[in-house]
């Protein structure tokens, strides 16, 4: 497991990441978003011992990156930059890794394989692609055959193909059990690659959880009735934000279910109730802070108990 | 210890750095001893041109400084340190292999090349009439010279991280400023690195100081110790960033 207790890290004035706490599972693809500029990838460098943390741990199953064994096989990563000499052929970049992590120079071959790189790998690095270098970067990642992986930005410069072959295998790796942590742009990719989002703006964390507590729980509902001011002012109480909408509709964040019923229970005539699935772009722009939707502190639920009172309390 | 060795070393065959510098260091001594061959005919004059393969020493500085300040420019560093987290042990692998490994090849190649040069431009080639134990000291003076430049511009580059600023600051130092405080101040002279390594050669046997090559070796590990504790200071505690 990839925790971040409480790390932060200041650049002189700026506070680059301020008491960020998150965890990334065993078996899980945790994917990492945030606008540029918020802390992601001196994150990533506080987790692996690059960067030093001003406070806070950041630890792999409880030991700090400085105090794992043998790191390679502990932990793959893929950093912003390949980290290899322009020179250097792909096969030697994959050699000095194996042999500076005491790995059979057989895995090299192996890892080729595994990122489809086989037939390059006498290609030196600065005759490769971005995706090429991406692909590289990752077999790097995969030598030691590690139980968490940390990719910031993994997807950059891969074409369609690539993203769909990347999502594929990080669907597997996880599947095997790894805990992955995946920092990256690609909105509409990694929504359907994540099993977890941390969320972060300025340094600071705005949302984490698992996909399905984000993005369901964030679904939204077109409204239109016969009277929105009062609508409104019934699904104030029931916690639930609203705004205006486009025309006569008025927009709710939360479950249809619990927006018919508020107005059910205030007698107002519904003639449109339309659930709208946010995209995790929408999520993710809403929750750092570019959306126009609203923001409700609280999400209620029809199983919640506050839907259990009297016929026509209504909360 | 011997993984992050065996790493380091594999860097350098595999970015065939090695063979640009080495390159760099036999067109240097030939350089100085083509435009300087009139002098072949006498004694001194073929004691100047083994010497010359000292001159070399600067690219051995500049190998120190470019095997520090090309990884942070290339994000090697941070790939070396996920592989072996500690900083002292990146380090020290540092110094053994790009300075005191890489040194010494160039320091042969410098002192092979002042050999066969002055052989070459020597009248008919004549079997070289200097004594034995000159031709080990100037010869080994130069071995030892290089290693211990490697190893101090490791120290260096890690402190100057832009590469082409560490370079440029090398050339200038060691090439203009060192002759240029030297004039104005000749007490200085063997208090500095170049000068140091010219006396550890024997460069200045006029002076008939027995120990001048001594006290020029201590001048200069006390400068390669200087550097190398001050670089893993700073190598210790800065962030990594590229």
């Amino acid at each position: 497991m990839i925790r971040c207790s409480g790390i932060s890290k200041r650049f002189g004035r700026v506070c680059a990441v301020d008491e960020l706490s998150f965890t990334a599972e065993q078996g899980a693809v945790t994917v990492f978003l945030g606008p540029n500029g918020a802390g992601k990838t001196t994150t990533i460098r506080m987790l692996l011992g690059l960067t030093r943390p001003g406070s806070g741990a950041a630890t792999f199953n409880g030991v700090k990156y400085s105090a794992l064994l043998n790191p390679a096989r502990e932990v793959g990563a893929v950093l912003e930059t390949l980290g290899a000499a322009p020179a250097q052929r792909v096969d030697d970049y994959l050699k000095i890794i194996a042999v500076g992590a005491g790995l059979s120079s057989n895995r090299v071959a192996e890892v080729l394989n595994q990122v489809e790189l086989e037939e390059t790998s006498r290609h030196r690095v600065r005759t490769l692609s971005l995706g090429m270098r991406q692909r590289l970067a990752l077999a790097g990642a995969l030598l030691g055959d590690p139980a968490a992986l940390i990719l910031d930005e993994p997807a950059n410069g891969l074409d369609p193909q690539g993203i769909r072959w990347l999502r594929r295998l990080l669907r597997e790796l996880a599947d095997e059990g790894r805990a992955i942590l995946v920092s990256s742009h690609q909105l509409a990719e990694m929504e359907q690659l994540a099993d977890a989002f941390v969320i972060v703006r300025q340094g600071r964390l705005v949302a984490a959880g698992s996909a399905v507590e984000l993005l369901v729980v964030h679904d939204w509902v077109q409204v239109r009735s016969a009277d929105n001011i009062r609508l409104q002012q019934a699904l104030g109480r029931a916690g639930l934000d609203s705004k205006r909408g486009e025309g006569d509709a008025i927009i709710v964040r939360g479950d249809p279910r619990i927006v018919g019923l508020v107005a059910a229970r205030s007698q107002i005539a519904v003639y449109e109730l339309t659930p709208r699935h946010e995209s995790l772009e929408e999520f993710f722009l809403g929750v750092t802070g570019a959306a126009e939707l609203p923001r409700g502190p609280a999400f209620l639920r029809p199983e919640d108990p506050i839907w259990q009172g009297e016929e026509g309390e209504i909360p | 210890m011997s993984r992050i060795l065996a790493s380091e070393l594999l860097k350098i065959r595999a970015a065939r750095q090695l063979n640009g510098l080495l390159i760099a260091v036999v067109l240097l001594v030939a350089a100085f001893a083509f435009a300087n061959h009139g002098i072949a005919s006498s004694a001194q004059g073929r004691r100047s041109l083994l010497l010359f393969g000292e001159r070399g020493d600067a690219i051995a500085f500049i190998g120190g400084v470019i095997g520090v300040s090309a990884e942070y420019r290339d994000g090697i560093l941070s790939r070396t340190l996920l592989t072996t987290p500690s900083r002292t042990r990146v380090f020290a692998a540092k110094i053994l292999v790009h300075g005191a490994v890489l040194g010494l090849i160039l320091g042969v190649g410098a002192a092979l090349s002042a050999l066969a040069l002055t052989i070459l431009l020597v009248p008919g080639h004549q079997v070289l009439v200097l004594p034995a134990q000159e031709v080990a000291q100037i010869l080994g003076g130069t071995v030892g010279d290089f290693m211990l430049f490697g190893a101090m511009g490791v120290g260096f580059g890690t402190f100057v991280r832009n590469q082409t600023v560490a370079v440029a600051i090398a050339i200038v130092w060691f090439y203009l400023a060192e002759y240029l405080l030297t004039v104005a101040a000749p007490s200085l002279g063997i208090y500095l690195p170049g000068v140091a390594a010219n006396a550890v050669v024997g460069v200045q046997p006029q002076l008939e100081d027995g120990n001048l090559a001594v006290r020029a070796g201590i001048v200069l590990i006390v400068y390669t110790a200087g550097l190398t504790i001050a670089g893993l200071s700073f190598f210790r505690n800065r962030d990594i960033l590229t």
